[in-house]
Parts: structure tokens; C-alpha cells; sequence
């Protein structure tokens, strides 16, 4: 007798499960409601004098005010995954998410949608396709540059090479849009790393090549080749040059400035990072450092007249309680007029001083922001999980609010009965050097009481403390745990002290 | 023009992360699961609904979808073995039977047999077998969802497949 076969025989029959039943339905909202009242009544027995007395006994700990403004979700697309950045008209927001093109309105209505392939990771026939950006020549002229593969078939004229995900072979296409029908113009002989619009064509960058595309027809005007040995990976433009990322041998970055109508080299520049953003005088990048048990989310800028390198300045320190490596990843970088804003990986969006480097604030937007753009007085903003939110500028930023709709960020609940040190598994120190994201681990019948903090010579204590839910006896617990975060601010700068867990 | 298409693209990780989206995507093994706890369709029907709803609260709007099948393994796990009849479950049995009902039929050759002898298992040796040979769950992780050491899973397996054998020559 095989066991597995005969477990699996037995459990075939029972029916497959399609629909989530109503009774489910109901029975969780009604927990959620039961949830959400035993914690008000919690807090309503814990009374006044319990609360003053509990928090006489605790360390000081200073709460971050609450976010001085809330991003508005204009949409959420259906679709979502690699992002191209913004491109905007008068009229219409253009945002490529491949291997789709979505034209929005500033009320976040869909007013088109273009395809230019099927999507790399899906199990869809080819041709697949990965979109490298788009710009807007006018309203009745939109590039599209992507990358596609060959039709098994072999009818594609456009390449020979078989298509890998992520490697740089494949060729490229540039389609324009007009009148609301996408046209292929242009067929190019390597993959498109980006696109911009220059004065009388679109600029597009392939691996070693800029070339040179109009939209009243399909000829390369007088492709510009790229300095031997550097495979261009990101192409920018500001109102007078081109800049081209690339990487060199040995994975040095090098920065190429470009006259923006011959596609000349006019100087060039290593650079200690990716770069990805230029605005406000400066090219921006974000790189990251190393110190023992810490690493350093960074920004440095490129001055556009000099090329001398600002920085780079801490955004983010990501201090472990082990040895696995983590950071918090940078980007995208807008600059627009004289605020720089950074986005992160964990879903905060930062304003930092575009003189100084210096974080200045910060806004919660949803999820990682995948491009940003500034319009009508907001900062928009294309996430990684198909939502497009807008935040207003005006008045400046000048807090840091946490990510409130965030899940797994939780605001301690102090209570009265014992708690006991969880110990954190990544403490983030933001910009500020006082506001501080504590990542720890606890189980699914408890929850953050507070987290404690210890003020020494060369250290900083932090300890997340932890207490059980209120549950009847004999109630079952799932023996799992969950990750959550959690945001404090020190009750002074940390400066050149280390933050550990408990001994 | 040639590199355009209307090809539909699959969107079912979109809804991976809502109650619905979760429910389509772990029912049906959360109920085989509990069937072979149980050995009663019925009753492995109550135990995923109860399992769903307590979950729901905490894990419909977590960010890594992926682990939601390890909690729903293991509140399941927990609701068989402490016996859990939920209010909903008690009333149901008596408005369809009256009382305590016999079990729905098992409508496969040999079927009866196989799920008569799991229930000659004590409960952990039956959750054991079942997480070992239907969910292919490594010792440590049967250890960690009984709450016992890796020994006692060894133990569990090999006296709960003499069972089986034996019932089942």
C-alpha cells in the first residue's frame, strides 16, 4: 500500500472549493468586529490612573505626530510589475507598465490603454515584450521604446537572438502614438535602456548607440555611437544636456553629459552608485555603504555645471540584530524646483534638501513607489502593486509620517499586565537621526505593548516589549509569528552611538 | 501592427491578497486536509470556515500572501486536535440531524477502507501521517505544528503507518 497515494485517492473526494462561502464572510467580519471591540474595551478598563500609572513606570518615549497630510489613491490598474517613469502632456498622465501603456486623467480615469506584447513572466505565447520608457513630443505624439523577442516562427525582423529575461539581447522597437493608434516606427538593432524627448526627435538609448527617432517616419537619423567599452543602462535629459548612466568594466558606473542635439560627449564622471534622477541643478543618485553591523541608505549629487559629487548623505542606517545583510532600498529620485524627493522600498517617500542632502521630512504613500512625477500640485506617485496616488505640496512636507494603512506597521498599546523583550530584528534610523522603524517578531496571540528604550554612552537599548491577547482560557493559538514595524522617535539624536537589542 | 496583441494576460495573483483571493487559493486542500483529520466532510467543512475566520482578521491584508498557507495549516491542525466544535457547527448538526450524524460516504472503491483505518490512529498520529504523506511537510515542520519534538514525529509515523498496514492488509 502506498501511503501518499492512498491519502490522496481518499482526500480527491471531497469537492474542489470555488467561492468563499457567505457564511465566511460574515463569520470574519463579525470577528473583525469582535476584535476591534475587545481592544476598545481593554482600553476602557485600563482606565486613566492605570495609563499614568503604567507609563510612570516605563522609559520616556516621544510618539511622531501623526501624518500632516494623507495621499489621495487616485486608481489602482489591473495590471502591474515593471514600471517605466512618467511622461506627461498637457491633458493626460502616460504610464508604461509592461508590457501595457496607460494614458490617465488627472481624476485617475483610464482614457486608453495600449499593448505591446504579452508579459515576460506570464505563461502567454510570445512576442514578449518590456517597455524602457516613453516620451511625449507633443499631445499628438507619444514614443513608446520597448524591447521584444522574435515570433517562434521566425517572421520577426527584428532579431534572430533568442530572448533571455533580463539580459541585454533581444532588439528594440519604438511605436508612436497617435491619434489613439499605436504604429511601429522604428526597429533597433539592441534592446532600448531608455528614452527622452529632444528638441526635434526622441532620443532613444540602446546598449552602445543613441539613436536618433522622428515621428513623421521610420529612419534613424545618424545614429550616435557611445564611448567604447560602457554599456549605457539609463538615459536623462535636463534642459540642456543628455546624461547616460553606464556601467564600465569592472562595474564602475560612469556618467556621460551629452549636448542634448548632437549627442557629443562634453564630460564624463565615475559615479558611486546607480543614478536616478536629475532636476534642481544636480544629477541624483542613491548608493549604499557599509559599517559593521550597519548599513547606510544613501544620496549623492552630481552637480550638472562641475560634476563635482555631493555627499553622499545618510538617508536611511539599517542597524541588524544578526549577520543577514538588509537594507532599504532607494529610488526613485524626482527633482523638481528646489525639492528632491527619495523614494524607498518600504513605501515612505522622502524630502530631503537638495542643497545639503539633509531629510527633511517624509509622507507614506502605498506600497514601493515604482516613478514619481510632479502635476498640478501634487506628487504622483506609480506603485509597485498598481496603485497611482497623489499628495498635495502645499504647505512643504516637514514631518515624517509613518505609512499608517500599512499592515504590518502597528502603533504600540500599552496596557497593565506583564509584558516581556520580543528583541528586534532591524532597527531603521531615518535622516533625522532621531525617528527610528523597529522590525520585530512576535506571535499571532500577542501584540506590540511598547517598546522600551535605554539611553547609554555608546549605545542606545531598544527593545521592543511584547504582551499577550486577551483570549478566553483554552483558546488554541497557532504556534506562527508574524513580522511587524513599528515608528518611535528618540527622545534625543543618536550621533555616533550604535543601537543594539538587549544583552 | 505586428508586435500587438489582445492576448489575455493572467491576473490571479491579483486577488492573492484579498479573503476571497485566499479562500480560492487554499480551500480545497484546507478541506482535504481536514477531511483526513476528520474522516467526516461535513465536520472538515465547519473546521476551514472556523480556520478562515479566525485568520481573517489577522492575515487578509498581509503582505506575503505565501505564508497564509502555513497559518491555515496549522490553526486547522489545532481546531482538530482540541476537539473544536464552534457554535455554528453544534447548531447546524442538530437543525440537519437531530443528533451527533454518521459521516458522508465515501464514494470510491477502497476509499472507506483507507479513511476507516485513519481513524484507528490516535490524533497525532494521524495528524502526523497526514502532514507527512498528503501535505509533504518535513519532520521539523510536523514537530513544530504538533508542538512536539522531531523524535515524537519519528514515533508518530511509524506507529501510525503499523496501524494503517495492519487495518489495511
Amino acid at each position: 500500500m502506498d501511503v501518499r497515494d492512498a491519502l490522496n485517492t481518499l482526500a480527491e473526494t471531497v469537492p474542489p472549493e470555488s467561492e468563499l462561502p457567505e457564511r465566511t464572510r460574515k463569520g470574519a467580519r463579525r470577528r473583525r468586529a469582535l476584535n476591534a471591540s475587545v481592544t476598545l474595551l481593554m482600553i476602557i478598563a485600563m482606565g486613566a490612573g492605570g495609563w499614568v500609572g503604567v507609563r510612570a513606570l516605563r522609559p520616556e518615549q516621544t510618539r511622531i505626530p501623526p501624518a500632516e497630510r494623507t495621499p489621495e489613491g487616485v486608481t489602482k490598474l489591473e495590471w502591474f510589475g515593471h514600471t517605466a517613469p512618467f511622461a506627461q502632456t498637457d491633458d493626460s498622465l502616460w504610464l508604461a507598465i509592461s508590457p501595457r501603456l496607460y494614458r490617465l486623467a488627472d481624476d485617475g480615469t483610464v482614457k486608453g490603454e495600449w499593448r505591446f506584447g504579452n508579459d515576460p513572466l506570464s505563461p502567454n505565447p510570445p512576442p514578449y515584450a518590456t517597455i524602457a520608457g516613453t516620451a511625449a513630443s507633443s499631445d499628438r505624439f507619444v514614443f513608446v521604446a520597448y524591447r521584444t523577442n522574435s515570433l517562434p516562427d521566425g517572421r520577426d525582423p527584428c532579431v534572430a537572438q533568442p530572448f533571455v529575461a533580463g539580459s541585454a539581447k533581444g532588439c528594440g522597437r519604438v511605436a508612436v502614438i497617435r491619434n489613439g493608434t499605436a504604429e511601429e516606427r522604428t526597429v533597433l538593432d539592441e534592446p532600448p535602456t531608455g528614452i527622452v524627448m529632444g528638441d526635434e526627435w526622441a532620443w532613444v538609448s540602446g546598449v552602445s548607440t543613441l539613436y536618433r527617432v522622428t515621428d513623421g517616419d521610420d529612419i534613424l537619423h545618424a545614429p550616435v555611437p557611445l564611448p567604447p567599452g560602457l554599456r549605457a543602462v539609463k538615459l536623462l535629459r535636463d534642459a540642456t544636456h543628455l546624461w547616460v548612466l553606464t556601467e564600465g568594466p569592472e562595474s564602475a558606473n560612469v556618467l556621460l553629459k551629452l549636448d542634448a542635439r548632437t549627442g557629443a560627449e562634453v564630460a564624463r564622471t565615475e559615479v558611486p552608485g546607480s543614478v536616478v534622477g536629475v532636476g534642481a541643478g544636480a544629477v541624483w543618485g542613491a548608493g549604499l555603504e557599509r559599517e559593521g553591523a550597519r548599513t547606510i541608505s544613501t544620496v549623492f549629487r552630481i552637480d550638472t555645471e562641475t560634476l563635482r559629487i555631493t555627499g553622499p548623505t545618510r538617508v536611511i542606517t539599517t542597524f541588524l540584530a544578526g549577520d543577514e545583510p538588509a537594507f532599504t532600498q532607494l529610488g526613485p529620485i524626482l527633482a523638481d524646483g528646489s525639492d528632491v524627493w527619495v523614494g524607498s522600498h518600504d513605501g515612505i517617500v522622502y524630502r530631503i534638501d537638495a542643497d545639503s542632502g539633509r531629510t527633511l521630512g517624509s509622507i507614506r504613500t502605498k506600497f514601493a513607489p515604482a516613478t514619481m512625477i510632479r502635476r498640478g500640485g501634487f506628487l504622483w506617485s506609480a506603485h509597485l502593486d498598481g496603485h497611482i496616488v497623489r499628495t498635495p505640496l502645499d504647505p512643504p512636507v516637514t514631518t515624517f509620517a509613518p505609512p499608517e494603512d500599512a499592515p504590518d506597521y502597528v502603533e504600540p498599546s500599552p496596557g497593565p499586565g506583564p509584558s516581556r523583550p520580543a528583541g528586534f530584528t532591524r532597527v531603521d534610523l531615518l535622516g533625522d537621526d532621531r525617528t527610528i522603524v523597529v522590525h520585530f517578531f512576535h506571535g499571532l496571540c500577542d501584540h506590540l505593548d511598547h517598546v522600551a528604550i535605554s539611553y547609554e554612552a555608546t549605545r542606545v537599548v531598544v527593545r521592543p516589549m511584547i504582551a499577550d491577547d486577551p483570549r478566553p482560557p483554552g483558546t488554541a493559538c497557532p504556534g506562527a509569528g508574524v513580522v511587524q514595524r513599528s515608528v518611535v522617535r528618540l527622545r534625543e539624536p543618536l550621533g555616533d552611538r550604535t543601537i543594539v537589542n538587549a544583552d | 501592427m505586428e508586435g500587438v496583441t489582445d492576448q489575455p494576460v493572467t491576473h490571479e495573483v491579483l486577488d492573492s491578497t484579498r479573503l476571497d483571493g485566499l479562500y480560492r487559493m487554499h480551500a480545497t486542500r484546507a478541506k482535504r486536509t481536514a477531511f483526513l483529520l476528520t474522516g467526516d466532510a461535513e465536520a472538515a467543512a465547519d473546521v476551514v470556515h472556523d480556520a478562515f475566520v479566525r485568520l481573517a482578521g489577522r492575515f487578509v491584508d498581509v503582505r506575503h500572501p505565501e505564508v497564509f498557507a502555513a497559518y491555515l495549516r496549522r490553526t486547522i491542525v489545532s481546531l482538530v486536535r482540541t476537539g473544536h466544535r464552534s457554535a455554528t457547527r453544534e447548531r447546524r448538526h442538530l437543525e440537519r440531524h437531530g443528533a451527533p450524524s454518521e459521516a458522508i460516504e465515501v464514494d470510491v472503491a477502497g476509499g472507506l477502507a483507507v479513511r476507516d483505518a485513519l481513524m484507528k490512529l490516535t490524533m497525532r498520529q494521524r495528524a502526523a501521517v497526514v502532514l507527512r504523506y498528503y501535505e509533504d511537510l518535513p519532520e521539523a515542520e510536523i514537530a513544530d505544528a504538533l508542538r512536539c519534538r522531531p523524535g515524537t514525529v519519528k514515533s508518530l509515523l511509524s506507529r501510525g503507518l503499523d496501524v494503517l498496514r495492519e487495518e489495511l492488509r
